[in-house]
């Protein structure tokens, strides 16, 4: 199977099955080597630095270990490497946002009333942040449709 | 004031807005070559730049949002996160094994053992990384045994 490497003949839905996983894992280790590096707090939440300096340089390690035999899995597979655009995946991230944001709004009475304070307080908190995400939509719009835009990076 | 119900609803979305605008960030920041996927920088200078102080807003809107509702400060355990993801890679391996691959159509032992042994290659980097993080998940608990995770199986 993996020496003939074909991904349309009898063994394509196994073929998509090993790819799906192994993306999947790349995306983990993604995550892993996130947590490591970022900052340990936000506004809404901290992480407890229950690493050792050492203990990171050795997850750092095992990472790069375990992207190498996922390499060499997708070589002896086949794996397609797949494009995935920038402004597309900031577009969804920010459409869910949005969503939630309103969600959100309309579950709280779920919870119990709200005062008309409460109610303007609960707005005009969501609503600022809502209105800085509806920005970054309408920026990456034209990006997504690149015939209304005359300037342009070239991709990598 | 909003009860308590209300506020853990707002500090629930706050926090997903937040990560995705740090995922957002970390897009801008990081356009590149994953093993499975490849990130198509397709943002103009300026469209990054105006995507960056957008993210900055929002950021300084969460705050603002997070302290005059008052929701608290959610904590997490990095420990505890790094092992989730490894947990759930070694689970994804796992089952796109040869068994797991036969449910998509015939497949010959000698592929089958080529398939199990990259996938094993991969698992147990894995759960090298699940056993360096396995350890107790509060600071100051040294000595507690990680009975739950030791429970689950040969790796997570």
């Amino acid at each position: 199977m993996a020496a003939e490497g074909h991904r349309t003949g009898e063994h394509a839905a196994q073929f998509r099955a090993v790819g799906a996983a192994l993306r999947r894992v790349d995306e983990g280790l993604d995550t892993i080597e996130r947590r490591l590096a970022e900052p340990a707090s936000g506004a809404t939440y901290r992480f407890r630095e229950n690493l050792t300096g050492e203990a990171r340089g050795a997850i750092r390690h095992l990472v790069r270990r375990v992207r190498a035999s996922v390499a060499t899995a997708c070589g002896v597979f086949q794996i397609e490497v797949t494009d995935r655009s920038l402004p597309r995946e900031i577009q969804e991230e920010v459409a869910t946002l949005c969503a939630t944001l309103r969600d959100t709004k309309s579950a709280l009475t779920a919870y119990g009333p709200l005062s008309r304070e409460e109610d303007a307080l609960v707005d005009g908190c969501l609503g600022d942040i809502s209105s800085g995400l509806v920005h970054i939509l309408q920026l990456v719009e034209p990006a997504l449709h690149p015939g209304s835009r005359p300037e342009r990076t070239p991709a990598r | 004031m909003i009860n308590a119900s209300q506020v853990l609803a707002i500090g629930v979305t706050l926090h997903l807005i937040e990560e995705a605008v740090e995922d957002i960030e970390r897009l801008l920041s990081a356009a590149s070559a994953r093993t499975t996927y490849r990130l198509v920088d397709d943002l103009t200078p300026a469209e990054r730049e105006t995507i960056h102080t957008s993210c900055s807003q929002a950021r300084e809107a969460l705050g603002r949002a997070a302290a005059r509702i008052r929701t608290e400060i959610a904590e997490h355990s990095l420990r505890q996160e790094i092992r989730g993801q490894a947990a759930t890679a070694w689970v994804t391996l796992q089952d796109t094994k040869s068994d797991a691959l036969r449910g998509y159509g015939p497949l010959s032992p000698e592929d089958g053992v080529v398939v199990d042994d990259l996938l094993d290659a991969i698992s147990r980097h894995v759960t090298a990384i699940f056993r360096l993080v396995e350890g107790p998940l509060r600071q100051g608990a040294a000595g507690t045994p990680p009975a739950a995770a030791a429970r689950q199986g040969d790796c997570p």
